[in-house]
């Protein structure tokens, strides 16, 4: 695996703050990004755009403070995740949802047939969804979004040496799920492509 | 395929989405945001700023922590998992078991499995 502490994913963080100059832009760039951290952590498929589009919504109300961040598109994450999770607890409170978010993958599909990225690697996506909650977010962050640990740690709240622990753990109930199986690979990956 | 060979794969074209998409999508915020009133904008802010007391508390319960003020780190922790905070939770289970006077009065008295009720 490409280390996301490599000069790739150095110079996607810096490209991301030095090309956003306008809120639409801004959007463009971090959107697909953003619902698909969603989808992948929520327990419910069908609430993941509102609630991504929602996160966007506030990025814009905020969007002068935003210019001054380092990382606009963290931001976005960094609010996404514990609203959600919040959201969930509430509802999960109320009885309404299972304790063990990770397992709900059965609506993926539904997800599958709007988004052709969601499709081509429904194998992978589906398995960080069965993750417990904190390593699916480490997994989504640091292994698909290419944040280094610390950033990744930083938008979750968490120590860094925490993050590592998790993606670990993560990444070895991931090959448990998925390098057993008799095919794991992407399905269609190319239609997810501009 | 491995692991890291689907993540490389997946991380490779998570940013890629159609611009009609994306376009579409933009339009129905920028929508959204016209027909929004001032109530449903101020409690998006409310909810927003919400968080930071989420993370203010965690904060708190750690330098609590830290500093050995178990009782005090536990009932922070308890405020930031009522959110479900980073590992809030956690962090609530463990100092609670390290102080047994902050646990709840009505709470059994445990006694390990094997040992003697000494009087």
């Amino acid at each position: 695996m490409t280390s996301p502490d490599a000069p790739g994913a150095a110079s996607r963080a810096q490209r991301a703050r030095l090309t956003v100059t306008s809120f639409p832009e801004f959007y463009r760039q971090w959107w697909p990004s953003l619902v698909r951290c969603v989808i992948s952590q929520a327990s419910d498929t069908r609430w993941a755009e509102d609630f991504a589009q929602d996160t966007m919504m506030a990025a814009s109300d905020n969007w002068e403070q935003l210019l001054t961040y380092e990382r606009p598109g963290a931001w976005l994450f960094k609010v996404a995740i514990p609203s959600l999770r919040r959201l969930e607890a509430k509802i999960r409170e109320r009885g309404l949802l299972p304790d063990d978010a990770g397992s709900a993958a059965g609506d993926l599909g539904l997800a599958a047939v709007t988004d052709d990225w969601i499709a081509g690697h429904l194998n992978i996506v589906a398995a960080i969804r069965s993750l417990p909650r904190r390593q699916a977010e480490v997994m989504f962050l640091h292994g698909i979004c290419r944040y280094t640990y610390v950033e990744a740690a930083e938008i979750l709240g968490i120590g860094e040496p925490t993050a590592k622990e998790h993606f670990r753990r993560g990444r070895e109930r991931l090959r448990e799920l998925l390098e057993a199986a008799p095919s794991a690979g992407p399905r269609h990956s190319e239609g997810a492509r501009t | 395929m491995t692991v890291d060979e689907l993540l490389d794969a997946a991380a490779a074209s998570v940013t890629c989405m159609p611009d009609a998409v994306t376009a579409r999508r933009l339009e129905e915020l920028e929508a959204e945001r016209r027909r929004r009133s001032g109530i449903a904008s101020a409690r998006h802010r409310a909810e927003l700023e919400s968080l930071d007391l989420d993370l203010a508390a965690y904060q708190l319960a750690r330098q609590y922590d830290d500093s050995g003020h178990l009782d005090a780190a536990a009932r922070w922790y308890k405020m930031a998992a009522a959110n479900d905070f980073a590992d809030a939770r956690y962090g609530s289970a463990v100092s609670w078991r390290c102080w047994p006077s902050a646990w709840p009065a009505q709470a059994p008295a445990i006694t390990p499995r094997g040992a003697r009720n000494s009087p």
